[in-house]
């Protein structure tokens, strides 16, 4: 047996409100966008204010009524909040991500100093790559890629649904359903050859294929995001 | 090598049986050693549509468990010297079948020289649809050109190519042909039916054949004659069509234009 660290990507969810049932609703959502992929996924939750007066016995119970398993909690916790939390058996997690703003500053500085000419191209220690299906995805069918985009090389039949939490592109026609971004990504896009789907999704911003603008019907389109809205650009017009 | 062959399609009424039984008789009119398997547990009807229901004594679940053997349950049809019908129980329930029980018998059937092993699937994406395909080597897909029976079809060609034995075990796919059945070229032209190609690109499933719709095919239900039997009738030539391209014979597709009559034809009954 050995002891190490490693790293892993878990879903947090921002809590700015001592309003629980907002944040039951906020994993609903989530649930409900691929029920499979997130019964009894992970997620931590992140208080935004210390100010926040919660009850975190009450905090833990609504994260596993919706089928999530709660693995800490995060974020702005004055001392009192994270003793109320230890004693519930609830670990406090700290955030990496102000550690991640400051070696990013210090790797800018260091590069600065080496001669252009020599600089190397960062060698990424890990990444995480597209995910590739090659062939027709069939009714019944869900492909979703975890944290990275999806690439299908065929059609995707109606009563087949295709997730990513990045960028989705269809090689082929889209006739079931799409959802890109669906861990809350906004910039994330859909690319497909043929646009006929049933339902198109962006970060959970969702339209219908009768929402949809006809003369995109058939076509070659980027479906995104624009101010909350789902837009429609013709895939062949883009110099 | 004993091949498996699955006719399937997910929706019901689409021509799974009839094409069981057309297909299975003429493989074994080949000289092929075949038996057609009914895996529509509790609502039998491969045995009518081969004229044999009063010949049935045991059936596949008997033999599943262990209450006949395999030549006891085995009807042997009277027009081919090589065919064998293995009907369903009609009392039992579906969840009576099982994967271990299923794939014994196929062992045996294999072990006993069986060529063509035609497995007739009974409707909907259940246990006993499922027993059907899961340890099919190639898969005949059954569909109507309307879109309901098409999807289905889209479906249960998903489930082949995830939910069989081959596809579990990674060895090479389920091959699976498209076999249009009830297809009338006037209705197409009209574009009141799918065409060929429209149901082509729903699906991508190479064409094994197309069956005209035609009156011939309930008669010969009724009479529980295999279609394939009236060489006279569009229909079965174009089963027989099929059959030879699932042995490897090219055959050009036939009676799938609509030719409108002309007015002398049509006064003089050309």
């Amino acid at each position: 047996m050995t002891l190490k660290s490693l790293n892993f990507t878990l879903l947090v969810v921002n809590v700015d409100s001592e309003e629980l049932s907002i944040l039951a609703e906020e994993l609903n959502k989530k649930r409900m966008m691929a029920p499979d992929f997130f019964s009894n996924a992970p997620v931590v939750v992140n208080i935004e204010s210390e100010t926040l007066n919660l009850d975190f016995t009450q905090l833990k119970n609504v994260v596993s009524e919706q089928g999530f398993l709660l693995v800490g909690i995060s974020g702005e916790l004055s001392e009192p909040q994270k003793e109320l939390i230890n004693t519930q058996n609830i670990a406090v997690l700290r955030s990496s991500r102000r550690h991640a703003a400051k070696a990013a500053v210090k790797t800018e500085q260091e590069q600065q100093q080496v001669p252009a000419a020599e600089a190397e191209p960062p060698v990424l220690s890990s990444y995480i790559k597209t995910k590739i299906h090659t062939g027709r995805v069939r009714s019944g069918q869900q492909i979703y890629a975890k944290e990275c985009d999806l690439v299908i090389n065929g059609d995707v039949g109606a009563g087949a649904e295709v997730i990513a939490d990045g960028n989705i592109h269809i090689y082929g026609a889209l006739r079931g359903k799409a959802l890109a971004g669906a861990m809350g990504d906004q910039s994330a896009s859909i690319f497909c050859q043929a646009l006929s789907p049933e339902l198109v999704s962006i970060a959970g911003v969702y339209k219908l294929s009768d929402d949809l603008a006809h003369e995109f019907a058939g076509k070659s389109s980027i479906v995104s995001l624009q101010d909350e809205q789902i837009v429609l650009t013709n895939l062949s017009q883009i110099n | 090598m004993a091949k498996v062959i699955v006719v399937t399609s997910g929706k019901g009424g689409v021509g799974k049986t009839t094409s069981s039984a057309a297909i299975g008789t003429g493989l074994a009119m080949s000289g092929a050693k075949t038996v057609i398997i009914d895996f529509d547990i509790g609502l039998r009807n491969l045995d009518l549509i081969m004229g044999c229901e009063r010949r049935v004594v045991y059936d596949l679940i008997n033999v599943i468990n262990g209450e006949a053997n395999l030549q006891q349950a085995l009807v042997k049809d009277k027009r081919s010297s090589d065919l064998y019908i293995m009907p369903a129980s009609q009392t039992r329930n579906k969840d009576a079948l099982t994967k271990e029980g299923v794939e014994k018998v196929i062992h045996d059937l294999k072990a006993d020289g069986f060529e063509y092993i035609i497995c007739d699937s009974p409707a909907g994406i259940e246990q006993g649809a499922m027993m059907a395909l899961y340890f099919a080597d190639e898969a005949v897909v059954t569909t109507n050109p309307e879109v309901s029976s098409v999807r289905d079809s889209d479906r249960i060609t998903g489930m082949l190519s995830s939910k069989s034995y081959r596809s579990e075990q990674q060895l090479t796919p389920v091959k699976v042909h498209l076999l249009i059945t009830r297809y009338c070229p006037e209705r197409v032209e009209k574009e009141e039916m799918l065409s060929i190609d429209d149901i082509d690109d729903l699906l991508g499933i190479d064409l094994l054949g197309v069956i005209p719709e035609s009156q011939d095919v309930l008669n010969a239900s009724n009479l529980g004659e295999p279609i394939i039997l009236n060489q006279e009738c569009d229909a079965g030539k174009a089963y027989q069509d099929a059959v030879d391209r699932l042995m490897g014979i090219e055959r050009d597709l036939r009676f799938v234009t609509y030719e409108k009559k002309s007015f002398l034809s049509r006064i003089f009954g050309g």
